[in-house]
């Protein structure tokens, strides 16, 4: 089992935090209160108008971070999937394993070593 | 105005086609073909969060308080953006432990424990009734709008009709209906309910979609985009600007506390989690719903303050504004859109009641019911016979009771309040599970006792500052309570409890409730202990992630027969479930039938009890597998006991064992160190001995000659002269002895210039022969070279003059030793794959065996017995010759020779192949 988490998953995962504390920040009081005016904006309440702003930009940053996060967990999963699938071929169990592991496995396999069931 | 007929019918066509979209659903779902696994199904079921509340309530909000309706939504978007820590967790535990409800996944977490799961779910049952009541009444009170517009323009809503006339009723006896039908199908509450999850999605759409239309008709249709409806609206309604930011003392206060009791109420809802949790079908759409859910609900709130502001302007003030969404329409005469209105709030609302009461329905049944009949000795249920079916009809019978008590609720409150501030109530009340919940998930050493004291702590608080006020505006009690406190006390008025003043009631309500609850839950686990059971749980949920293997693991034995296991397995799951579960561990066991199994083993226990769990929760079926399974929890704690003391003693002695290693280590290089110390002091004083020696000979013989020829002068001219001859050929020796031991302290010290570069062996053995050709002439030695293979392809890798001296020093020992006159020295060189060899032999008188490796040594010259030291040769050449071979990587020895002299053999590797020993100075010993 590779104990340490994919470099490129740890980064993600930082910037997944940083976007929901973006998210209290910009939706709570205080910094709310800077729009908290009755003023108005391109003719519809400035208040409002803010919000759906943040919203839309929170929704699409997550959308980009929430493909991201999926490729590299399955890229990791497959990883993970490959390495486990090695050790058992090590120990001498790679057929039952290996009939396993294809069958539910959606990620890339073919980083396995070849034949390496073989010895 | 709409006729009624008109509305009934649609009415009655909208629920047929959303029982034919279950059943088709169902349906495709037995074929394998099943249509909610996609992601944006599964977002669309999620918006079953959007009720009623959201479709009428949120432009009533709206239109009275301007902005804060938002925090509905915004919550739920902070939520999903935290997605990868909280949902995904929740959504892994709940599919791998076959958790079926959030009271299950709550006792789950704390050791199963059935007490936590039906406390659970009073409060969720407790808590979801308001809801379901305004359900109810925003569908009655929309009909009444729709068929008496005119009729309430200006006037509150209605008392409730009559039962018989009472749209509510049949609202709600079809709703019972459908979930009767199609969430109580099958046995297995963690199997999917996919006929329901289809129609709720659809529903989700329909509301979406009529809001939508209804939000355009409204901007485009009857003005000219938003910039003319507020400009508008400026103009004909006074104050219309205070709804366009938070405006009153408490509305920030107000603003947070509904953002965070939405962001945990889409969690903590028993219909949230049964759609997000529970039905689930594939971890990966929550990725595709963590920005999708957000949108809808962006999308859903776009229109609310335009269609508010424009109820504001096109209807008389007074008007109820819950039901803007539907008389908006009917002020333009505009029937069509009013009625797909009318379908959308019908939509919103009976979703939230069927997926609600599915899923109470099974809280009740698994967590409260079974429980508490199992408990009942006298039943004897335990060991009767098939319970499928009494399984089933608790959980109709709950759906009907729950429909009844939202009914009720809803007469008995009269229809008072408004939908917001019904379904604020509610969510206070599930805000109460959060605790314990997120606690759980992340925090290892929260308790079951700490979740129990905060649960209830929390839930006091909830009713005392909550639903008491609330109690007193529908007079069901005396307002006195709320303004002066009971018996007068005024540190306890419910509103303002312990003189806490001035803040929002709901903001107050959910800062005691949650203090209340936070603090219990936290102190209780920080200064309790948690049991076997529940350490082993609480590993399981919080490090779901780190664990791929197995999802419980079978640490213990439990001893039960098969016969059993099988018994009770049929008597929950049906004949036919019991049999493939069965068969199917024969199978593995590679037994050949369920007969030929006689005693239970653990994992075969294990799987019973998590098929159980996946239809009557952890907490019964953890006690009904005991019921059958003897020894259990004394074992486990034992087990637990033993182990972490076994845990403790191996890892002291792997310590003890890791110390004593390293001694063990540490001693042997002492020691091999002590020994080569001792070895070099004495080669020390033996190489001191033999230079002295070696140097006192010549010494010696010079002293006494210089004596001889100074002490008497009257000696002849040839015999002084032929003294002298002496004294300059002994000075000659000690130079040259003095030059070699130098030579050789430089190998040995690993200081000699060494040119390393690739060299032809047969230059290297010419040129040697060259040299010593003068010598071998003069003695009349024959010398034969003979070299084969390709030399110039193949070099050795070394130092030219160094090997070259190698070569000198074996052909002139060679002709010491070889006879004069009959004397023959044969050198030959081959080239092979790795190496070169090349041997050098002679006729001479040999070496005996036992003294060949001491030719090597410095000083020792063999043979020495006869004719002392032939040609005055140092002693020191081979050594100096072996020095040099093994600083090339090769190797030099002597062997007896077929002619009966000595044979030296060399072996060089060619260049590019490594060389074994690259270090001179090891060559010493």
């Amino acid at each position: 089992m590779t104990a340490a988490p994919q470099p490129r998953l740890q980064g993600l995962r930082e910037r997944a935090v940083l976007l929901v504390i973006l998210g209290f920040v910009l939706l709570l009081p205080p910094f709310l209160l800077v729009v908290d005016h009755r003023a108005e904006a391109f003719g519809a309440p400035l208040f409002y108008v803010y919000i759906f702003v943040v919203w839309g930009g929170l929704i699409g940053l997550n959308a980009v971070l929430a493909r991201r996060l999926d490729d590299a967990t399955r890229a990791a999963e497959a990883a993970e999937a490959a390495a486990n699938l090695a050790e058992r071929a090590q120990s001498g169990t790679a057929r039952a394993g290996a009939a396993e592991a294809a069958g539910p496995g959606p990620g890339p396999d073919d980083d396995l070593p070849a034949g390496g069931g073989g010895r | 105005m709409v006729a009624p007929w008109l509305i009934v019918t649609a009415s009655l066509l909208y629920v047929g086609l959303l029982f034919a979209i279950a059943w088709w659903g169902d349906r495709r779902a037995g074929q394998g073909r099943s249509v909610i696994r996609n992601p944006m199904v599964y977002t669309l079921s999620i918006a079953v969060y959007c009720t009623s509340w959201t479709f009428y309530g949120a432009v009533g909000t709206a239109a009275r308080k301007g902005p804060e309706f938002l925090t509905i939504y915004l919550g739920p978007t902070l939520m999903f953006l935290a997605w990868w820590f909280v949902l995904r967790k929740i959504v892994r535990i709940t599919r791998t432990h076959r958790v079926t409800s959030i009271a299950d996944f709550i006792s789950s977490r704390y050791g199963k424990s059935p007490r936590l799961s039906g406390l659970v779910t009073v409060i969720a049952v407790v808590g979801t009734m308001p809801y379901i009541a305004l359900q109810l009444k925003a569908v009655a009170t929309s009909y009444t709008a729709l068929v008496g517009f005119h009729a309430i323009v200006g006037a509150p809503s209605p008392p409730p009709a009559a039962v018989p006339a009472d749209t509510a009723f049949w609202v709600a006896a079809a709703m019972a209906v459908f979930a009767i039908l199609f969430g109580t199908r099958h046995i297995d509450a963690s199997e999917h309910h996919e006929g329901v999850v289809a129609a709720i999605a659809f529903e989700s759409l329909v509301k979406l979609l009529a809001f939508l239309a209804v939000g355009l008709f409204v901007v485009f249709i009857m003005h000219d985009g938003f910039a003319d409806l507020f400009a508008l609206a400026a103009e004909r309604v006074p104050d219309v600007a205070q709804l366009y930011a938070l405006s009153g003392a408490t509305a920030t206060d107000r603003w947070v506390t509904m953002l965070l009791l939405a962001m945990v109420a889409v969690i903590c809802l028993p219909r949230q989690f049964q759609v997000t949790a529970v039905e689930n079908v594939d971890e990966r759409h929550v990725s595709t719903a963590a920005w999708a859910f957000p949108l809808y609900l962006a999308v859903i709130s776009l229109f609310v303050l335009p269609i508010a502001v424009a109820g504001l302007i096109h209807l008389p003030s007074g008007a109820e504004a819950d039901s803007f969404v539907l008389t908006v329409p009917l002020s333009q005469d505009n029937q069509v859109l009013a009625l797909i209105a009318f379908l959308g709030g019908l939509s919103s609302a009976t979703g939230m009641v069927i997926v609600a009461a599915i899923s109470l329905s099974i809280m009740i049944s698994n967590d409260l019911v079974m429980p508490l009949l199992l408990r009942l000795k006298w039943l004897r249920l335990t060991s009767r016979g098939d319970l499928t079916g009494l399984l089933l009809f608790i959980r109709r019978a709950a759906i009907v009771a729950l429909l009844l008590m939202g009914y009720g609720y809803y007469r008995a409150t009269g229809g008072t309040g408004a939908l917001a501030s019904i379904g604020l109530i509610s969510f206070s009340a599930m805000a109460q599970l959060a605790p314990a919940m997120l606690g759980g998930l992340f925090w290892k050493n929260a308790t079951r006792a700490g979740a129990h004291a905060g649960l209830l702590a929390g839930f006091a608080m909830w009713a005392y500052t909550l639903v008491l006020p609330s109690m007193a505006s529908a007079d069901w009690i005396g307002p006195e309570v709320v303004q002066a406190g009971p018996w007068g006390l005024a540190l306890l008025r419910p509103e303002a409890l312990f003189g806490l003043d001035g803040l929002d009631p709901l903001a107050h309500a959910l800062f005691w409730s949650w203090l209340f609850n936070i603090g219990a839950f936290v102190g209780v686990s920080v200064f309790g202990k948690q049991g076997p059971l529940e350490r082993v749980q609480a590993t399981v949920f919080v490090d779901i992630f780190r664990r791929r293997d197995t999802a419980t693991p079978h640490m213990w034995r439990r001893a039960a027969t098969v016969k059993d296991l099988y018994a009770l397995t049929q008597r929950f799951l049906g004949h036919t479930v019991a049999y493939r579960l069965f068969r199917k561990h024969a199978k593995r066991m590679g037994a050949r039938s369920i007969r030929s199994l006689t005693d239970a083993d653990p994992a075969l226990v294990t799987a019973v009890e998590q098929e159980l769990a996946g239809s009557i929760g952890a907490a019964s079926a953890r006690v009904m597998v005991a019921s059958v399974a003897k020894g259990d929890m004394v074992s486990l704690n034992e087990v637990l006991k033993i182990l972490e003391e076994t845990s403790q003693v191996i890892e002291y002695s792997q310590r003890l064992e890791q110390k004593s290693r390293e001694l063990e280590q540490t001693t042997a290089e002492l020691r091999e160190a002590n020994r080569r110390l001792q070895e070099l002091d004495r080669l020390k004083d033996e190489f001191l001995s033999t230079v002295s020696h070696e140097l006192r000979t010549p010494l010696t013989s010079i002293r006494s000659f210089s004596e001889i020829l100074t002490d008497n002068p009257d000696l002849t001219r040839e015999e002084a002269e032929r003294f002298l001859g002496i004294i300059v050929r002994e000075s000659e020796r000690l130079t040259r002895l003095i030059d070699q031991l130098l030579d050789l302290a430089r190998l040995q010290a690993g200081h000699g210039d060494w040119n390393m570069a690739p060299v032809s062996v047969r230059e290297a053995l010419e040129h040697a022969c060259g040299v010593v050709n003068a010598l071998y002439t003069e003695r009349r030695i024959g010398l034969s070279l003979e070299i084969k293979g390709d030399t110039e392809v193949a070099p050795v890798h070394a130092d030219r003059d160094r090997l070259t001296q190698v070569f000198v020093n074996l052909l002139s020992n060679a002709a010491k030793y070889a006879p004069p006159q009959s004397g023959q020295v044969t050198v030959k060189a081959e080239c092979r794959r790795d190496d070169w060899r090349i041997s050098v032999a002679d006729n001479g008188p040999g070496i005996p065996a036992d003294r060949r490796e001491q030719v090597f040594d410095r000083f020792v010259q063999v043979p020495e017995a006869e004719g002392g030291r032939p040609g005055g040769g140092t002693g020191l050449g081979l050594a100096i010759s072996r020095q040099i071979v093994e600083h090339f990587g090769g190797h030099i020895w002597v062997e007896a020779s077929p002619q009966g002299g000595a044979l030296f053999r060399v072996i060089l590797p060619r260049s590019g192949v490594e060389p074994r020993q690259p270090e001179a100075g090891q060559a010493a010993q």
